[in-house]
């Protein structure tokens, strides 16, 4: 006999709970209320990833890696997806819309965030403070960190001390030790990467084999996607999810309190589904058009908006690479794609650099020949065609590394999610206009630490270093977009997910972020979807429900 | 199929062969098939590419190919880039060609355990790092 969450006895008609959307923050909401008991409803637009569309072993996985695949929406245009309008943005959203989420295409690099970025308020005098510390989520890091398998060594000494990822981290490689060896050298911090990629047999994740294919999902079964670190055991717990279901409108009742979900399913009808408490774990992008989706005569503005703060502080984590060339054979073809080892030597702000804030860096392979042959990330001014072809492609196929960037952005008002005014998805709904431009902090960070990223190299032996041009498909990480805070003139959800203006109504993404860290961010959404559901678990009594 | 007729067919070999020149013991593209069944390989699995194939013969059915290339580049990058991407692909499908590259796509290797972190010396690399003592800034606010 299931509990209801406030009302015993209210019956099937509607849920304890409803989630929207089935990433990394739905599957862990999900998972831990069904665990209490609770009637879980959730709404995925998307489907689930059919790995046998997966390529990774196919011969010509290097020039066909599947439309499946396409970290752009605007590229993949599957039935799941809605159309982005991005031309008025420096970076183009890239997202999944399926089973999984963003977890399915991620690089599975996993990283906490520092105890810095919860203050750089209080720190550097810019953007707020989070309305916690590092260590009210660290018990939950360490929580997400088992569920999800995720490989790495304890002790980094970036962060304080405490438990570490349950599987050991995977291999240095050849060029993580001459690399690591080089930042012994000048004095720089480096460690072992930490991957959602199961190194061992773990639940159901099998062990890597080093294919580097994690960007274009993971056919061997090792990277932990939500698909498979969750939802499998969420249904068997009694969650119900619901696939195809694109939300168009969460419905507000007179009482001021979200009542149901209506939804479009593949053949174009609409239903509703009702429930005691809504939960949008929709993303960055997802999450703000669905309330601005929602507006009513009482919330003209868009549901949750009296703050006018939803869609707006859109931060996308400009994106950098530098690649190296060394004489010797580092065998890096492939491997995990994930990244061999991280350094954190420039995260901190130093004043001196004319910036705030700063970097991750993640140090990867960097493919095979036809990847040698493209302009990225070797960088356009640097031709591989024509009588030095095969010179050329030999001297970087194996003998080549590169450092991925990570640069934390700086909340602004003008970078924002909008409803587009013409453009519509495949059901009629209203698609999102993002307004992005890289900010000026951003820019002098990212040069200040390609710079860095070349020194880095050189120390290790590279001959040659390139920086990679820029390009637009980077926008994997979509956060800001209604602010966590705990005043509600300026946020729009207080310190547990839950809307100031409308009680019962929650956002467990990356929407909820007051600033970006520069880190990657699946582990905080993650531990922050666990610490709100258990929150919101522990507050069901006082929970305000519709009548 | 592409529906190339044979003159394309041979704008795009003699293009093909600009980019991947023959050199020691590496044929040129139109030796290893470039311009046939791996033009038509890359072609089914990226349809994507047709369009700006198209593009690249157009331009190059009035110049002679170097001057043509050399026109793509500087004025159509993008068409360019998908020229490449093609001729890339095709090449690299051949089993020959990578049989003499040495490589043979993306393999399984699974993880040796024994490559773990704490062996080959990669504790000793491990040490002066955590030597060096922390580099996380505490929050002001308490805690940590």
């Amino acid at each position: 006999m299931r509990k209801s969450l406030i009302h015993p006895g209210t019956g099937r008609d509607r849920a304890d709970v409803c989630i929207i959307g089935a990433g990394p923050a739905g599957a862990v909401a999900a998972t831990r209320l069904a665990e209490e008991g609770l009637d879980v409803v959730v709404l995925e637009q998307g489907d689930w990833p059919d790995y046998r569309k997966a390529r990774g072993a196919h011969a010509d996985f290097e020039v066909n890696s599947g439309a499946d695949w396409a970290w752009n929406p605007n590229t993949r245009r599957s039935p799941s997806d809605y159309p982005i309008n991005g031309r008025d943005a420096d970076i183009d959203v890239v997202l999944y819309n399926g089973v999984g989420g963003g977890t399915v295409i991620f690089a599975a690099q996993w990283h906490r965030n520092a105890p810095s970025d919860f203050c750089v308020r209080t720190l550097d005098g810019i953007a707020d403070d989070w309305p916690l510390s590092y260590d009210d989520l660290k018990p939950y890091y360490e929580r997400v960190e088992r569920a999800f398998g995720i490989s790495g060594l304890a002790g980094d000494p970036a962060f304080p001390a405490g438990e570490g990822p349950p599987l050991p981290p995977v291999p240095l490689g050849d060029i993580g030790r001459r690399v690591a060896a080089a930042h012994n050298a000048l004095g720089w911090h480096w460690w072992p990467g930490s991957n959602a990629i199961a190194t061992r047999p773990y639940g159901s994740l099998k062990p890597c084999v080093q294919r580097g294919t994690c960007l274009w999902g993971c056919a061997d079964g090792a990277k932990a996607s939500a698909d498979r670190t969750h939802w499998p055991h969420a249904m068997e717990l009694g969650v119900q999810l619901l696939t195809g279901a694109r939300v168009r409108q969460i419905t507000v009742n007179e009482a001021g309190l979200a009542d149901g979900a209506v939804w479009i399913d593949r053949e174009g009808k609409e239903h509703v589904t009702r429930a005691s408490v809504i939960i949008l774990a929709a993303n960055g992008i997802g999450t703000p058009r669905l309330l601005l989706l929602s507006a009513t005569r009482g919330h003209r503005n868009g549901l949750a908006n009296s703050s006018g703060l939803v869609g707006k502080r859109l931060m996308l984590h400009p994106f950098g690479v530098v690649t190296g060339l060394f004489q010797d054979d580092m065998h890096s073809t492939q491997g995990p794609w994930g990244q061999h080892l991280h350094c954190l030597q420039f995260y901190e702000t130093d004043a001196r650099r004319g910036f705030v804030r700063g970097a991750k860096w993640g140090l990867q392979p960097t493919g095979g020949p036809v990847n040698a042959t493209r302009g990225w990330p070797w960088g356009a001014v640097d031709p591989v065609w024509g009588p030095n072809f095969h010179r050329n492609v030999r001297a970087r196929l194996g003998r080549s590394a590169m450092w991925g960037i990570v640069a934390e952005d700086l909340p602004e008002e003008s970078n924002r999610v909008e409803l587009d005014a013409e453009l519509t998805d495949g059901d009629g709904i209203p698609a999102p206009r993002i307004r992005y431009r890289v900010g000026e902090n951003s820019t002098k960070l990212m040069d200040f630490h390609i710079e860095r990223a070349r020194e880095s190299l050189e120390a290790a032996g590279a001959y040659r270093t390139m920086v990679a041009p820029s390009i637009r498909e980077t926008g994997w990480h979509q956060l800001g977009t209604a602010k966590m805070g705990t005043d509600p003139a300026t946020s729009v959800v207080d310190p547990w997910g839950r809307t100031h203006d409308v009680p019962n109504l929650y956002v467990f993404d990356g929407s909820i972020w007051p600033t970006s860290s520069g880190m990657n961010p699946t582990a905080t959404i993650a531990a922050m979807a666990l610490r709100c559901t258990e929150h919101l678990i522990e507050q069901r009594h006082q929970q305000q429900v519709p009548a | 199929m592409t529906a190339l007729d044979t003159a394309a067919r041979a704008r795009f070999a003699a293009l093909a062969d600009l980019l991947i020149p023959a050199d020691g013991d590496m044929p040129a593209a139109s030796a290893a098939g470039v311009a046939d069944a791996g033009m038509e390989a890359v072609l089914t699995a990226r349809p994507d590419l047709l369009e700006p194939l198209h593009v690249a013969l157009s331009t190059a059915a009035y110049d002679e190919p170097t001057q043509a290339l050399a026109i793509l580049r500087d004025k159509h990058p993008a068409v360019y880039s998908a020229l490449g991407e093609l001729v890339a692909g095709a090449y690299y499908l051949h089993p020959d060609i990578q049989r003499r590259m040495g490589y043979r796509g993306r393999q399984a290797i699974a993880i040796d355990v024994t490559d773990s972190v704490l062996a080959k010396g990669d504790a000793e690399l491990l040490a002066p790092v955590v030597q060096r003592g922390r580099i996380w800034r505490a929050d002001p606010r308490g805690q940590t």
